[in-house]
Parts: C-alpha cells; structure tokens; sequence
C-alpha cells in the first residue's frame, strides 16, 4: 500500500514539475530595456499606442502588453515589435500579422528606399512561448542573443 | 486496497496536470499559411478604377461630425503622405514625447513611393496606403478612421518616377484624388500641404526614374497645384514656401538623405506652417 502511495506521489510531483509556470520572457517594455543595455541601437520610439493596430491590424484585445519602436528620425526601416499575447490563439493569429508585416516591408523595399533591402531580408518574426517579436534591424543576431539569454535565464541552464 | 484504486486517480490526476502543461513555452512554429502579401507596397489584385466623383456617398461611410469644433485643431486629423509625410510623422512622434505636437491627429504614411497615379488607378498594378495590414483604397481608409479634416502631402513620386511626366496630367490626378474622397467621404476637409523642394545637388538615388528630376520641375509643380486649389475650392498649407532657401531649394540641413527627405529639423517647419495655418483658422 505505501509503495503505491509513494509512486503516485512521485508521479505527481513529476508532473506538476512539468507544469510548472509557462517560461516566458520578460514583459516587452522589460525585454525592450534590455536589448536597448545590450545592443547598440538607433534611436527609437514606442510608438505602440497610436500605430501598431494601424500598422499590423493587432488590436489591444489581443495582447496583453507590446512596445512598437519605430525609428525616430532617418529613412531606414528599422522596427522593433514585441508583442505579449493574451492566449496562444491570440499569438497564432499575431505571428500571422507580423509575418505579414515583415513581408509587406520587404516588398516595399524592392520598389523605394531599395538600399534598405539587406536589412529587410535579414528581418526576422519570432516567437517565444505568448510572445511574438518583429525584428528589423541592422543588428538581428545581437539582439537575438538577448533573446537568447534570457530565456536561458528564465528556464536554467538546463 | 487493490493497486487499480491508485491507478485510476493517479492516471485522472496525470491528465489534469499534464493538460496544464499545455500552456508552457513553445519553441517558434511555422506561420500558419498566411493570405498573399498586400500592404504598403503591394499590387492590388486587379486595376482599380479610375476616380470619378461619386453622385452619392456609400452609406456605410462614416460621417465626421458637424457639431462645434473642440479642442486642438488638429484634434481628428488625419496626415495623409509618401516618405516626405513620414519626416513630419517621425518628427511629431518625438515632440510628443515631451509635450504636444499637432494634437491627437493621426499619421498614414507610405514609404514605398507612392503616387497619386497608384491611388488614382492611373498606374497598374498600383501601390495602396495599408492601414491595420491591409493595403486598401485610401477612400476606405479616411471612411474609417472618420476624420474631421485631412491633410495630403503627395505628388512627388508621380514627377520622379515618371520619365517624362506632364505637370499639369500630376495636378489633375491630384484634384481627381480630391474629388473623389470628397465624394467618398462628405463633410471632411481636404487639405493640400505643398511639395517641398529637393537639396540644390543634382544628385539623384537609383530608383528616380525621371533623371532630370529637380527643383525646376518641382516648382512648375507647384505653382501649378497652388494655381489650381482655389478653383476647387481646396486650401493649402504652402510648404514648399516655408522650406525653399533663395535659391529655390531645400536647405541641406533640412535634409536627412542628401535628397529630399526632411529631418527633424526641415520637419519643424513644416509644422509651423501647419499650425499658423491653424491659428489663422
């Protein structure tokens, strides 16, 4: 009888280690931070509150905070979008309109601006865990690689 | 107790738990399939018709409202441009860090060389404004967003990307544009904000098809535009007035691209011609 008690309690604690909390990185603005400490970029602005359901049709029922940093001055096509989904239906349909996004600047580099095109192609969408991330900038791998630490700071070394 | 007891509860309780685990991290999956690309910079699907102004508007159009102004004056406006608007756009969003600029209006900018011959239908396949990921006629967008007035800084495009463009063809695709959203979108105020010029150097990027764009073709342009407003009964905010050095060109420290795309700086004038053309309101 005590050894059947023991391997369910084993077995529960096994899977309630499974459960655990989702592993999700930091809140957006938090993660924003710490690629802005990390990564040397150009000057930007969230401009989250006015543009990122005009630009990407992401409306605020869908997420449960997000920063949209667009370049402040210059003609480049820099953009930083981190969005934190509500649910993981929500970051489907998210991951969708970033793609698309990413997508629709592209195309438009291949008509004006057409200098910018390196850096467009080099554009990347992400996701980890609820959140999704447009990155389109001059410096996708160093600020993939705070993406990358962090999550190894939030799940361990594993 | 015979040990299928425990088994049956261990396996309910495995599957409640293993049910919560559902929601953990997830490495990046494939994008779901994804409706063909159509925004800032895509074709539409097929020709869009050439404007005629309407007889009647749509009915599901929203109307702005008519009742007294209040607040800012640039409260409920909408700035509608190429990659020339979006030097402004950028330069708002940074005063509106610290304070006020232009009010609550709102920004639709394209940086994919627009031209009035892509929103007239006049060029195929044309180039549409996107507004929340899609790329739409820019009548349905203004329908939506409902603005009280609009400001339109466009133009440009249709003399560098022509070869051998005709101003006056430019100036009439421009009233067409306005007479149809007009027609469209009736009770909002249409507004032309003036080309600025290009810097004094001949020096032209790449995808300028015209090579004998320049500040000559520019002000013939102009000139025309600002001739042909009153006759519609369109007002202008002349910002090709506020920005020309005496020699008719921009100055080079308005410039940030050695072109013709304004800086913070270029970008501050034009809004100050916007908002003493405000104050005169």
């Amino acid at each position: 009888m005590r050894r059947y008690l023991i391997v369910l309690a084993a077995l529960a604690l096994l899977l309630s280690g499974c459960r655990g909390e989702a592993k999700e990185l930091p809140a957006p603005a938090e993660l924003f931070a710490e690629i802005q400490a990390e990564v040397e970029l150009p000057e930007m602005i969230n401009t989250a509150e006015t543009d990122l359901e005009a630009l990407t049709g992401i409306g605020p029922d869908s997420y449960d905070s997000a920063v949209c940093y667009r370049l402040c001055e210059g003609t480049a096509p820099d953009e930083l979008i981190i969005v934190r989904a509500n649910s993981a239906g929500d970051t489907d349909k998210i991951q969708e309109l970033l793609e698309k996004r990413l997508d629709d600047k592209r195309e438009a580099g291949t008509l004006y601006l057409t200098e910018y095109q390196p850096m467009l192609q080099a554009g990347v969408v992400r996701r980890d865990g609820l959140t999704v991330s447009l990155i389109v900038s001059g410096q996708v791998e160093e600020i993939a690689r705070v993406y990358d630490d962090s999550l190894q700071a939030v799940t361990g070394p594993g | 107790m015979k040990p299928f007891c425990l088994l049956v509860p261990g396996l309910v309780l495995a599957l409640i738990l293993t049910g919560c685990a559902a929601d953990a991290a997830m490495p990046a999956q494939p994008p779901e399939p994804s409706p063909a690309p159509a925004a800032e910079s895509a074709p539409p699907p097929a020709k869009a018709p050439v404007p005629v102004p309407a007889e009647a508007p749509t009915p599901s159009q929203a109307e702005p409202s008519q009742e007294p102004e209040e607040g800012d004056y640039f409260d409920n406006a909408l700035f509608v441009g190429d990659s020339i608007m979006e030097g402004v756009r950028q330069y708002v969003a940074a005063r509106r860090q610290e304070g006020e600029a232009l009010g609550t209006a709102q920004f639709l900018t394209s940086t994919t060389g627009i031209s009035l011959a892509d929103l007239t239908g006049d060029r195929e396949p044309g180039v549409q404004f996107s507004y929340k990921g899609e790329a739409r006629p820019l009548e349905d967008i203004v329908a939506d967003i409902g603005p009280r007035r609009v400001f339109l800084l466009l133009g440009l495009n249709d003399l560098a990307s022509d070869p051998d463009p005709v101003v006056e063809d430019v100036v009439s695709r421009y009233t067409r544009l306005i007479l149809n959203l007009r027609s469209a979108c009736p009770g909002v105020e249409f507004i032309v904000i003036t080309n600025p010029p290009k810097v004094a150097s001949q020096w032209l990027p790449d995808y300028t098809a015209n090579r004998n764009f320049g500040n000559a073709l520019i002000g013939e342009f102009v000139d025309e535009l600002k001739a042909i407003c009153p006759e519609w009964n369109i007002e202008y905010v002349d910002a090709y007035e506020a920005l020309k050095d005496e020699n008719g060109a921009l100055p080079d420290d308005y410039c940030r691209d050695g072109f013709l795309h304004l800086n913070h700086r270029g970008a501050s004038v034009v809004v100050d011609a916007l908002e003493a053309f405000a104050g005169g309101r």
